[in-house]
C-alpha cells in the first residue's frame, strides 16, 4: 500500500484567534481557580487509593496474581496524575517509581511485599507538606526498584 | 508560562472538545482546565465505546485521551479514527495524556496517530501550549499500511549527507513525484 499525504488546515487554529475570548493569564487564573475547587475531593480520592494499595498488599502475602498488580499499577498510575496537579510533586513522583517497580514485577512474574510497602510509606509520608527531610526519598525508591526487579532481569 | 504570551487571546467559543477519560478525577481536572480557557462545547466519555459514537455524530475540533484508560484499546481507538474516512475528525488532533506507560505499550504509544504525547500531571500552562501548538502545527497526515496519523518527522533535515532523498518531499534529491489525490502518494 503506497502512503498517502494529505496536507490539512486545521480550523482550531482560526478559532482560537478569533476575536474574543479571553486573555490566556485571565483563563490561566481561572484554571487555578477551578482547580481548587476540586482540590479536597481529589486528595481524598489519593488517600482512598492509599488504603486500597495498602490493603491489596497486606491481603496479597506471596501471591503473584498478575490482577492484583495491575490493580496497584493503575491506582499508583491515577496518585501519579492528580497528586502533581495539587503541589504534591513528591508524591506523585513517588507513585511513578510505584508504577515503574509494578510493571517490571508484571513483566517478571516477580513479587515484593516489602518493596510496595517501602513505595506506600513514602508516599504516606509525602502526602503531608509538613514532612520536610523529604530530600533523597525518591532516589531512594528508584534504587530500590533497579535492586529488586533490574530492567532486564529473567521472568 | 514558558511559550504562551500572557496578554494574548484566545477564544475557544466555537471549539468543540471530546475528552475521552474513565477516571473520575483525571476527567475532573481537565473538565477544570478547558472550561477556564473558555470551552463551553465539550463532550465528556468515559468508555471507547461512547467516543467512538461521539467521533461519528458530531464534528470535533480536539480530542483529549487519558492513554491510561483501564479498558484496552485506545491505542487501537485513535487508529481507527485516523482511518475513519471523514473529515475533519480524521484529523482532529489528539493529545494523548500519558502517566507511567508500560514497556509493552511504549512503541504502541508512539505509533498511534496521535499529535502529542502529554506527560502527566498536568498543569493549565502545559495543557494550554500543547492545544495551541497541536491547533497550529503543520504536519501532514500519512497513512499507510502500518500507520496512520501525523507525519512522525518533525524536521526534514533531509537525506542522510551523499544520499539522495528516496521520499518525493526530501529536502534533496526528490525522486517521486506526488500522484495521490491530496498531496502524494510515495511508494510503501
Amino acid at each position: 500500500m503506497s502512503a498517502i499525504f494529505t496536507q490539512w488546515k486545521n480550523p482550531l487554529d482560526a478559532m482560537i484567534r478569533a476575536p474574543g475570548g479571553k486573555r490566556i493569564e485571565d483563563a490561566l487564573r481561572q484554571a487555578d481557580a477551578n482547580l481548587d475547587q476540586i482540590r479536597a475531593p481529589c486528595l481524598a480520592d489519593v488517600d482512598l487509593q492509599l488504603d486500597e494499595m495498602e490493603r491489596l498488599s497486606n491481603e496479597s502475602g506471596a501471591a503473584t496474581d498478575d490482577e492484583i498488580k495491575l490493580d496497584i499499577y493503575r491506582r499508583a498510575n491515577d496518585i501519579h496524575a492528580v497528586a502533581g496537579v495539587f503541589g504534591l510533586a513528591d508524591m506523585s513522583a513517588a507513585a511513578f517509581c510505584l508504577c515503574e517497580l509494578m510493571d517490571r514485577l508484571r513483566t517478571q512474574g516477580g513479587w515484593s511485599k516489602p518493596a510496595i510497602d517501602v513505595h506506600l510509606s513514602s508516599m504516606r509520608l509525602l502526602r503531608h507538606p509538613s514532612f520536610e527531610d523529604r530530600s533523597g526519598v525518591v532516589e531512594g525508591l528508584r534504587r530500590l526498584t533497579d535492586k529488586v526487579a533490574p530492567v532486564g532481569a529473567a521472568g | 508560562m514558558a511559550n504562551l504570551d500572557p496578554k494574548a487571546w484566545i477564544n475557544f467559543e466555537h471549539a468543540r472538545l471530546l475528552l475521552l477519560d474513565d477516571h473520575q478525577q483525571g476527567a475532573s481536572i481537565l473538565t477544570q482546565i478547558i472550561r477556564a480557557f473558555g470551552v463551553a462545547n465539550y463532550i465528556p466519555c468515559s468508555t471507547i465505546s461512547e467516543a467512538r459514537q461521539s467521533v461519528m455524530e458530531h464534528e470535533l475540533h480536539l480530542i483529549l485521551i487519558n492513554a491510561n484508560l483501564k479498558e484496552p484499546g485506545v491505542y487501537e481507538f485513535i487508529n481507527w479514527l485516523r482511518r475513519f474516512d471523514q473529515p475533519p475528525n480524521c484529523f482532529a488532533p489528539v493529545i494523548l495524556l500519558a502517566g507511567h506507560t508500560a514497556r509493552s505499550s511504549v512503541e504502541r504509544a508512539r505509533d498511534s496517530g496521535a499529535n502529542v504525547i502529554m506527560a502527566k500531571p498536568v498543569s493549565p500552562t502545559s495543557v494550554l501550549e500543547r492545544v495551541i501548538w497541536a491547533a497550529r502545527e503543520k504536519r501532514p497526515y500519512v497513512k499507510c499500511a502500518t500507520y496512520a496519523g501525523p507525519d512522525r518527522r518533525f524536521q526534514d533535515l533531509g537525506p542522510p549527507v551523499g544520499l539522495p532523498g528516496r521520499r518525493y518531499d526530501d529536502a534533496h534529491g526528490a525522486q517521486d513525484e506526488p500522484d495521490a489525490d491530496s498531496r502524494g502518494a510515495v511508494g510503501g
